[in-house]
């Protein structure tokens, strides 16, 4: 008896399970953004939602969840149903957040569905005498030896734990000095108190075109769209990528029947050129993924993120 | 010039004003509302300034960040709740004379202080931005260490009946802001594996807690004691924008303004305590310092000012450097990006008219504040005719759902709930809520800055001395606490 | 009215809690990178100094003698002593409750309730000895508490677009 039970259960719920791939989506979907409204984070999403509630047919529901620098709102998307009616924006802090070790979650929590914006982590320094390019900066810092003073967004931010790798990369003494926020540590730079900034385009844009700040060098894979005179480390002779990216996840164990609505959803989005001209405002490049290049993608940059952080920790 | 004419051209447009109107009728709501911030009132309204020209869109969202600072110290006066960290030092004079049945009295000097901050701001912004930006830039760590050094110095000032006592609220403040993930080094203090606590205790739910929802408690008390307090008996007749008596505080309008429009462009420096600033200068200067913290109009009138002021100022570093200060500047710069136009030096090159267009737009953003509460004062007032249980029930409702909504964390309603119960007991044996709240903005600025001075210097505390800005700080904070304890002996010799 | 027992009483519930933070802040490490202040620096100094100017207070009220005289009670009060503390009791006990619920409840039926009793509680006692409860009265707050109710909640979610609490009953 029990186990007529428990076959007729796991058929019905299969058949739910189908039946609801089928009609999906049936009601407003809700997108956890892990940080306050206002962020990069937040805009990107509330860049992307015309184009995805157009394809998707359904309205979504922007719900900012803060807290934690992003620890409550991602804690609460990986405890939510994987029926494809909650997602959120995955980037670099997933896996930052992860390594310091403060939450529950891990990167095998989520099921990524698309990586849609990237943008490079860029080195700005201020013009100087001693130094007008990388190369110039890093022998002259070799000579003197005296550490270079850079400031990041926040303790435990990626651009932190970029910055502690750029070092590394570089082969120079580095200070890393963390504030808190982007805009801190940019004006911090402009005043002079520090040498420069690792931070992400479209927080030093403003600098940079006003002379006050130049970007020596950027980690993308290619040079940032909004950033063209800066070179990659790929440029520069240094075998270095990592991208802050922002994409569309979603707890693990979901349909692939609704994965693939997504994927779709994404790829109509992305070829929408209001969207193209927004992404580029906002100081990110369009460099959509899927499937198994997006896995191999999230691993690649997890993994000496998740690492980096952990040293931190200690 | 003409870039001048052009502008004017692009603002005055009969569906440019309206929208502006309408943003600054939004923004006073939504700020009125405890715990809806005036960045959570303009990211609403962003998505719709995507299909506006530049300028319309701008003004809408300044018109919505003018009318949400202004809805919060219409909140702060009536019932205690400042919707914004700066419009705490408004509390402390508005709300006892609203208590007193002045209520109409104390929001028509809100109003006309409010106006006049604004527009001085609004000149500043258009004829000085640059050089004030530059001025601005120059506070590294050890400056902003020193900032907030004579920021704490003010809880000398407000803790008026013990000294000690205030101290205490004041430390206990400095005590939580250092719960949370410490700025410098990321090690956990006093988080206890809590998601929420990682960054810190939110300060919404802290300023509720302490202010509001204290005070609905000790309301709770005071219903059944007969109560201090008749509603109902407020004066209509006061209800209006009281100019004269405003205006007769011309010194302290002037002093205010210039000090808010001054810290509100010094990005992060807690733009909050510029209002505790101009209170506390104005108490050092007036002939009747005994008066502040009871009602006084002048009191309103430094706050309210400079309160209004921090808004031109915060725009400065925002427009010139592409340096948001806060949060509500943050969603504006986005909402600026977003119409394809960067800020910075070469919006004023590139872009004359649109950045002329915006400087008008935030003075017809200043004009419709003052006309809007002008015809809406009386509808404020009447809010304290609802009767007092249902008022109270009410107001706790607000609290609880405004912080909610601050971050979707039911989280924050447990530590607003927490902090009631502190604020109420710390009134009740007159330690004071308003040192708690200078304690929780400042410590952080304090903390995690002396510890960038110090990893900049290599551990050599002479940095904070060397620099001129920072010494001049200290100096001026070592001074008025001599002053202020020497005004405090003053006035309390004759009594004892 | 001094309360001046009580005013001790608080004293060393401050202090207490200064201890607790003290103790906890000599688990943090207290060394620091680059010369700068350690992460144990601010917690230890500020928790030492709220419990020292605790005892300085408490030594002055001790020799000002006010420190351990009898409270005085208020002479006007209009109600027994007990009501004024029950109703406190009541409204902090109903607004935690109010926060334990509204997620499990939604928005709407928790906050409905919240007002209605919140309202009720202060009626009841605050009535005269003696008093009827009108029917009409209760049920004018029912509707009243579910009226602002269903009316601040399509305030917030429709014209402010702040997701609220839900049960997904009905949109509620």
């Amino acid at each position: 008896m029990k186990k007529i039970l428990s076959v007729l259960g796991a058929a019905t719920m299969l058949a739910s399970s189908m039946a609801m791939a089928a009609d999906y989506p049936s009601k407003n979907i809700q997108f956890i953004v892990p940080w306050s409204a206002g962020g990069g984070a937040d805009t990107a999403v509330r860049a992307m939602q015309p184009g995805l509630e157009k394809a998707l047919g359904t309205t979504i529901v922007v719900r900012n969840i803060g807290g934690g620098g992003g620890a409550v709102g991602f804690s609460r998307a990986v405890a939510s149903k994987p029926d494809g009616y909650t997602v959120t924006i995955p980037t670099n802090a997933t896996f930052t957040l992860e390594g310091l070790g403060n939450v529950a979650f891990t990167r095998d929590d989520f099921e990524f569905i698309a990586r849609v914006l990237v943008e490079p982590y860029v080195m700005a320094v201020r013009p100087n005498d001693d130094w007008s390019d990388l190369e110039s900066l890093v022998n002259e810092r070799k000579a003197s030896g005296e550490p270079l003073r850079m400031g990041a967004s926040g303790v435990g931010s990626s651009t932190h734990i970029v910055s502690l790798m750029l070092a590394r990369e570089l082969g120079i003494k580095m200070e890393v000095i963390p504030f808190d926020s982007g805009s801190a540590a940019v004006s911090a730079a402009m005043g002079g108190h520090i040498d420069g900034v690792v931070l992400n385009p479209s927080e030093v844009i403003s600098a940079i075109d006003g002379n006050r700040l130049k970007a020596i060098v950027t980690t993308g894979e290619e040079r940032s769209g909004v950033l063209p005179d800066a070179p990659t480390m790929h440029e520069a002779g240094y075998d270095f990528e990592l991208a802050q990216w922002r994409g569309i996840a979603a707890p693990k164990g979901l349909d692939p029947a609704i994965e693939e609505q997504w994927v779709e959803a994404v790829k109509q989005m992305v070829e929408d050129p209001q969207f193209q001209k927004t992404a580029r405002s906002i100081g990110t490049d369009v460099s959509p993924l899927y499937g198994e290049e997006l896995d191999q993608f999230v691993e690649r940059t997890s993994k000496p993120l998740i690492e980096e952080a952990g040293a931190i920790r200690q | 010039m003409g870039d001048y004419v052009e502008a004017l051209g692009l603002v005055f447009q009969w569906h440019v004003l309206l929208v502006i109107g309408g943003g600054t009728l939004l923004g006073l709501i939504m700020g009125a509302l405890p715990g809806l911030t005036a960045a959570m009132a303009i990211a609403l309204l962003l998505p719709l300034t995507f299909g506006m020209p530049p300028v319309m869109g701008m003004g809408m969202l300044l018109g919505t960040l003018c009318g949400a600072i202004a809805g919060g110290s219409v909140s702060a006066t009536l019932l205690n709740i400042p919707g914004t960290p700066s419009s705490v030092a408004t509390t402390l004079d508005a709300f006892p004379m609203a208590r007193r049945g002045e209520a109409g009295r104390a929001l028509g000097i809100c109003i006309v202080a409010s106006f006049v901050g604004g527009v001085f701001s609004a000149v500043v912004l258009s004829l000085l931005a640059p050089p004030i930006a530059d001025f601005a830039l120059r506070f590294g760590p050890a400056e902003y260490f020193a900032l907030s050094v004579f920021g704490l110095v003010i809880i000398a000032s407000v803790s008026s009946k013990s000294l000690i006592k205030g101290l205490v609220a004041g430390l206990i403040g400095l005590l939580i802001a250092t719960v949370g993930t410490d700025p410098v080094a990321g090690v956990q203090r006093y988080t206890f594996n809590n998601l929420s606590l990682l960054t810190g205790v939110n300060l919404l739910p802290a300023l509720i807690g302490l202010f509001a929802v204290s005070q609905v408690l000790k309301d709770v008390v005071d219903y059944f004691g007969g109560g201090p307090v008749e509603h109902s008996k407020n004066k209509m007749d006061h209800a209006r924008p009281r100019w004269l008596e405003t205006l007769r505080y011309w010194k302290v309008l002037l002093s205010s303004s210039v000090i808010g429009t001054i810290v509100g462009a010094i990005p992060g420096a807690g733009g909050s305590i510029g209002s505790f600033l101009s209170y506390d200068q104005a108490k050092k200067m007036s002939k009747t310092p005994e008066k502040f913290g009871t009602g006084h109009p002048e009191g309103i009138v430094a706050s309210e000012s400079s309160n209004n002021a921090l808004v031109g100022g915060a725009l400065i570093p925002m427009l010139t450097l592409g340096i948001p200060g806060e949060a509500a500047t943050a969603v504006l710069m986005g909402g600026l990006m977003i119409q394809g136009i960067s800020p910075g030096p070469t919006l004023f090159t590139d872009n004359g008219s649109i950045i002329y267009g915006i400087f008008i737009a935030f003075f017809v953003a200043n004009i419709f504040m003052l006309l809007i509460q002008w015809f809406g004062i009386r509808m404020f007032v009447k809010v304290l005719q609802v009767p007092r249980k249902l008022l109270m029930a009410l107001i706790l409702m607000f609290c609880v759902i405004g912080v909610y909504a601050v971050d979707a964390d039911i989280f924050n309603v447990y530590l607003m709930l927490g902090f009631g119960g502190l604020g109420y007991f710390l009134n009740r044996y007159d330690f004071g809520t308003a040192p708690v709240i200078l304690g929780l903005i400042l410590g952080p600025i304090a903390e995690s800055n002396i510890r960038r001075a110090l990893m900049l210097s290599g551990g050599d505390w002479s940095v904070l001395v060397t620099r001129p800005i920072s010494l001049v700080f200290l100096l001026v904070a070592a001074a008025f606490l001599f002053f202020t304890l020497w005004q405090n002996r003053r006035q309390t010799t004759p009594h004892s | 009215m001094v309360r001046t027992r009580s005013d001790a009483l608080f004293h060393l519930v401050l202090l207490a809690l200064a201890g607790w933070f003290l103790q906890e802040a000599w688990n943090l490490p207290a060394n620091a990178a680059g010369g700068s202040l350690s992460p144990a620096f601010f917690p230890r100094a500020i928790s030492s100094a709220i419990a020292i100017l605790l005892l300085i207070s408490m030594v002055r009220g001790l020799v000002a003698g006010t420190l351990l005289a009898r409270d005085t009670s208020d002479e006007a009060a209009t109600s027994p002593a007990w009501v004024p503390v029950l109703a406190w009791g009541a409204v902090a006990l109903l607004l935690v409750l109010y926060a334990v619920l509204l997620e499990p409840l939604g928005y709407v039926v928790s906050t409905a309730l919240f007002l209605f009793l919140c309202v009720a509680i202060i009626s009841v006692l605050s009535r005269q000895r003696g008093d009827g409860i009108p029917m009409v009265r209760v049920l004018m707050l029912a509707l009243f508490s579910a009226v602002v109710s269903v009316a601040i909640f399509l305030i917030f979610s429709v014209g402010f677009e702040i997701v609220l609490p839900t049960i997904g009953v009905m949109g509620v």
